[in-house]
């Protein structure tokens, strides 16, 4: 049995939570919870001289596709005449 | 219908009515003590006199039976009652139903729910550290009424029907956590395989207060075999700091052959010296107090359970992005551990906004936990890297989940 630190979201920069890992694989979420008994089975692993895996970093939101000429103009609900005449040509 | 109006009686050893006395209005009654009265209405006479939780056995969230039980040490066999062992054999647990057969005496009482404990490997040569018993925690906050560490400290009444293929002396325990004080008490099945109806008064103990919390306060417990470590002394029958050896001496090795049965039921600790009539909750009130420990839950098939939210993007083994958000039923006691949920090969369809990306394995784990709800994330599915409008349905079978937050 093993452990790994958990961040909930992007957003987390310390893990609030802990993995139980059994073979590597993961079986139960286990909370920062004083009163949890699993969280005080957990502290008592690390008391033994245990440490737990580091947290993996989260994935990035995906970046949007960049938009085209066309989706620009589009977006903007001006025609090609219009743009024309906004800028003098 | 005869009628006796009076503003005072003296001198009066007894009075009685063979049909009906009223009590006028702006009439004080003013006693000094009643006595002698067994039982007012032969019910309950009053709510929360029990603080044993699920008592009548009849909630088992988890699914164990008689024939097909919780095995493992520290397993809950029913809801609240958990097996609790270290010993060379095997014992499996879990919820019998009573008919008027099996049940005897308990099922004549109102009960048709059991917890039903069974050897299925014998040990019969106990080593020292050696033990069984079965136990439920209490948590302080249910205990205050026993005033325990003061001087106005109240007695204990255990009462339950048990029945049990072995004849002896057993032991039944409090265990107080919160000062490491226990007191212990023997009981005799005197027949086999039939049902008796037990009662037990522990002492009071003016030392050591429960703490008013959510914790592990108290522990009863039932023990079924103890090696020397736990019953090499005298049995401790009054409230003391605690030494193993006198916890259960004089407890019969119930391990010590295959297919030894025991059977609990109609459990009740309440305060006082006196046994009172079992406390009958409805269904849904035992449901309640049960979740508040472990809570089962089951999103039926072709339910959507879930969707794209662009936080879930998470860490390791639970890396996702599909969250299917559950509120619990009951407030926990504390936060709850929630089990990872690997599904069948097929059983899931996690859909992006043009199609239906992938029918396989998912595994979802618990990455947001409050005592109130769970936020579960899936991992990513093949050719789904990048979705921004996917949800998570039921394709085949039910989504069941649990979060346990036990004593």
């Amino acid at each position: 049995m093993n452990y790994q630190l958990l961040k909930s979201s992007i957003r987390d920069t310390e893990p609030r939570q802990v993995l139980m890992l059994v073979d590597g694989q993961p079986v139960m979420t286990i909370p920062f919870d004083p009163a949890n008994t699993d969280y005080q089975a957990y502290l008592r692993w690390l008391e033994e001289g245990n440490t737990p895996l580091p947290a993996d970093e989260p994935d990035p939101i995906p970046e949007p596709e960049p938009l085209t000429a066309q989706q620009k103009l589009e977006a903007s609900g001006l025609t090609v005449e219009e743009l024309k005449d906004l800028l003098g040509l | 219908m005869a009628i006796v109006n009076f503003n005072s009686i003296s001198g009066v050893s007894t009075i009685s009515a063979t049909t009906s006395m009223t009590v006028g209005t702006g009439v004080t009654i003013t006693t000094n003590g009643i006595v002698g009265i067994t039982s007012i209405n032969s019910g309950q006479l009053g709510g929360s006199r029990n603080v044993i939780i699920n008592g009548s056995m009849v909630v088992s969230q988890r699914g164990f039976t008689g024939s097909s039980g919780a095995t493992g040490n520290t397993d809950y066999a029913i809801d609240r009652f958990r097996i609790e062992h270290n010993q060379d054999g095997a014992v499996s647990a879990g919820q019998t139903t009573m008919n008027s057969t099996f049940g005897g005496n308990a099922y004549a009482d109102g009960f048709q729910s059991a917890l039903h404990y069974r050897v299925t490997t014998a040990d019969a040569s106990l080593a020292a550290g050696q033990y069984a018993l079965i136990r439920q925690f209490i948590e302080g906050f249910n205990l205050q009424g026993f005033k325990k560490g003061t001087a106005n400290a109240q007695q204990y009444t255990l009462s339950f029907w048990v029945r049990s293929s072995l004849t002896g002396t057993y032991i039944a325990e409090l265990e107080d956590f919160d000062n490491t004080r226990q007191v212990s008490k023997s009981y005799t099945i005197d027949t086999a395989n039939t049902w008796e109806k037990k009662t037990l008064t522990f002492p009071a103990d003016t030392t050591g207060v429960f703490d008013n919390d959510n914790n592990a306060s108290l522990s009863v417990n039932w023990w079924f075999a103890a090696g020397s470590t736990y019953s090499g002394g005298t049995l401790n029958t009054s409230w003391a700091s605690t030494t193993n050896a006198n916890r259960a001496a004089g407890q019969v090795n119930f391990l010590a052959t295959a297919g030894n049965n025991f059977t609990l039921t109609g459990v009740q600790l309440e305060v006082g010296a006196t046994a009172s009539e079992f406390e009958r909750r409805s269904i849904p009130q035992e449901l309640a107090l049960c979740q508040r420990y472990f809570e089962k839950g089951t999103i039926p098939v072709n339910g959507i359970v879930g969707q794209y939210s662009p936080n879930a993007a998470s860490s390791g083994t639970a890396a996702g992005f599909s969250c299917a958000f559950i509120p619990f039923a009951v407030t926990k006691r504390a936060t709850p551990s929630v089990p990872t949920i690997t599904t069948g090969s097929e059983a899931w369809t996690i859909a992006s906004n043009t199609n239906v990306s992938a029918y396989s394995a998912h595994t979802f784990t618990a990455l947001n936990i409050t005592a109130n709800a769970v936020r579960f994330v899936s991992n990513r599915i093949a050719g789904g890297s990048s979705p921004t409008n996917a949800s998570i349905y039921v394709w085949e079978g039910d989504f069941t989940w649990t979060a346990s937050a036990e004593l």
